[in-house]
């Protein structure tokens, strides 16, 4: 392949970039590149001037599939700032709340957005056809997400129940008891997916990068923790800033970032990297079927790191559960004293490290936010591995050349914008 | 599960989603119907849900459901605000399908898989309302605002309607 425009150009439905781009002359890739939109700003204007408890249920409206994500992140960096230190039972209902959110995630990623490139569908709906039993384990699987997220967080999406201090409504012991019944009889689908993902190839694209992930002394790392690099730093959830570095490129209207070199990345697999030693059985017994150990440096293992976390979500909360009902599941209600000062929350979603940071002066309202979404930090490192994934692929059809470079992107999930649906129709 | 409305939840046979974004002002109208509708005393069997931007998630949501009601704004090329109520078999989406990443996915995607699995019920309708004003926002515009009796009228009219 001489000479070759590729051009992809992503339907974003706001203003802005979601195009692929590359230039292939003489043999050689002489540009490539990932633009791309982004919304969150939006939310940091809005945010100044509220209440600092209005911040988790305004943020929450940013993404529709990481909402639980910004709310947890958004309370922990009001709490931090205001000088609040959550009860341990409050902890736990939020990490049972936020591997709700993993699960959903990441099974509809993995089935619906990746599987069919692995068995060369255009899209899931054929599978329904030729792999029906498959595709309803995912929802299945899916279903159980939903209906977690809605027992602990009040609603499917955007919940409701997690607050600044504590819990608006707590499920019961009952409610709790039927969940991990729930989690118990689904244990089996998880099984399943770990072998189907076994059984699939992921391509073996491998490029040394930094992986960045929170980290904790005794746990696989969710909620808090501090900012461990696989360089071997670790740095304060409060110093974030000198990780994050943030950039503008002129391409691209979303910032972007870079820790120790030229790009990091962060997500499933940055965490599986990180964490490895914290992985429950079941999910250490799945990356080693899946092979990955730390460190992997292959972009397109971020989905079956995606399963391993699967395994992993579903046999912690297992554990949570039965802590929160040994040890109590806490009370109802919330006081909080606002203190004025700036806190950082970190939080592991399920494309990578979220932070929101807030300062709150000493009327609780909210004078300056910063809020750094995983996808902005993988921009950069999507684009370096296209430029190294690219020249490996220059003997294929420009259709493949097209297809591996999106799947790249897609093994990512970036939130390139899930901030419209809005249906264009025409009558039939 | 959804064990603490166990007991509403085991019989719903019309479900009313009202889906969107709200911080995208009239794009959220679908949240806004949901909303307003929730502390009403709807009959038995009717239940409505805030979908927000559910995409896929909406699969997990049709059991036992015979017929969904789908509240969106919706680009027809009309003047704002006005409302059509029609089938879904009436409509034909014009987005074309993203699937880089799951926040690409639409709300035709979901049911057009839900179709395939055999899970979409049977009789699905949509409430969709032309915006009049599309950007970062949690208001809606001054015409829809206006609308919102309305279009609560025809969201009530397509769930109640005899089958």
């Amino acid at each position: 392949m001489n000479n070759l425009d590729i051009h992809v150009h992503y339907v974003t439905r706001v203003e802005g970039h979601g195009n692929l781009y590359a230039r292939i002359r003489d043999g050689q890739l002489e540009e490539c590149r990932w633009e791309i939109p982004e919304a969150p700003r939006f939310f940091e204007a809005m945010l100044v001037g509220r209440s600092f408890d209005e911040a988790p249920f305004v943020t929450s409206r940013i993404c529709g599939i990481c909402s639980i994500g910004h709310t947890l992140a958004s309370i922990q960096g009001v709490e931090n700032a205001i000088g609040f230190t959550p009860s341990p039972a409050t902890l736990r209902m939020r990490k049972l709340l936020k591997h709700g959110e993993t699960l959903q995630s990441h099974i509809l990623h993995a089935y619906y957005l990746v599987a069919p490139d692995l068995v060369g569908a255009p899209s899931v709906v054929p599978l329904a056809s030729t792999h029906k039993d498959v595709v309803l384990r995912a929802v299945r699987l899916h279903r159980l997400a939903n209906e977690w997220c809605d027992l602990i967080g009040g609603r499917t999406t955007h919940p409701v129940r997690a607050m600044v201090g504590g819990w608006a409504k707590l499920p019961s012991a009952d409610d709790l008891r039927l969940l991990r019944r729930r989690i118990v009889e689904a244990m089996p689908d998880v099984e399943a997916t770990v072998q189907l993902f076994q059984s699939l190839t992921l391509p073996q694209f491998e490029r040394d990068t930094e992986y960045l992930a929170l980290q904790l002394p005794n746990e696989y790392a969710w909620y808090g923790g501090d900012i461990a690099s696989t360089d071997g730093d670790v740095t304060p959830l409060s110093e974030y800033r000198r990780k994050t570095n943030e950039f503008i490129v002129p391409h691209s209207t979303a910032k972007r970032t870079r820790a120790n070199r030229a790009s990091y990345a962060v997500g499933a697999l940055a965490r599986v990297n990180v964490n490895y030693a914290h992985l429950t059985p079941l999910a250490r017994q799945a990356a080693e079927a899946l092979g990955i150990k730390p460190v992997t440096c292959k972009p397109f293992f971020n989905t079956a790191a995606q399963v391993v976390e699967v395994a992993h979500v579903m046999e912690d909360s297992l554990r949570l559960i039965d802590e929160i009902l040994d040890q109590g599941i806490g009370e109802e209600g919330w006081s909080v004293q606002v203190r004025p000062g700036t806190g950082v929350g970190g939080v592991e979603v399920p494309r990578g490290t979220l932070y929101h940071e807030y300062t709150i002066d000493a009327d609780g309202h909210i004078t300056r936010a910063n809020l750094i979404i995983p996808t902005n930090q993988n921009h950069q490192n999507i684009e370096e591995d296209l430029k190294a994934l690219v020249p490996t692929l220059l003997d294929k059809s420009k259709e493949e050349i097209t297809l591996t470079m999106e799947m790249l992107v897609r093994s990512y999930d970036p939130c390139i914008s899930c901030s419209t649906h809005l249906l264009d129709v025409e009558f039939v | 599960m959804r064990a603490s409305a166990a007991s509403k939840a085991a019989a719903v046979h019309t479900l009313i989603l009202g889906v969107g974004n709200e911080a995208l002002r009239d794009e959220g109208i679908g949240v806004h119907v949901a909303r307003a509708l929730a502390p009403r005393d709807l009959p038995e069997g009717v239940q409505v849900r805030d979908g927000g931007t559910l995409g896929y998630a909406l699969l997990g949501e049709l059991e036992g459901v015979e017929r969904l009601v789908l509240v969106d704004a919706m680009e027809m090329h009309l003047s704002p605000a006005t409302i059509v109520s029609a089938r879904l078999e009436e409509l034909r989406c014009l987005t074309p399908p993203d699937r880089t990443s799951l926040h690409g996915t639409g709300l035709f995607d979901a049911l057009e898989l839900a179709r395939a699995l055999g899970l979409l019920p049977g009789d699905v309708r949509i409430v969709g309302v032309q915006p009049a004003e599309i950007g970062w926002g949690f208001e809606l515009s001054p015409a829809l605002k206006r609308a919102l009796p309305a279009v609560l009228d025809a969201v009530l009219a397509a769930a109640l309607a005899p089958h």
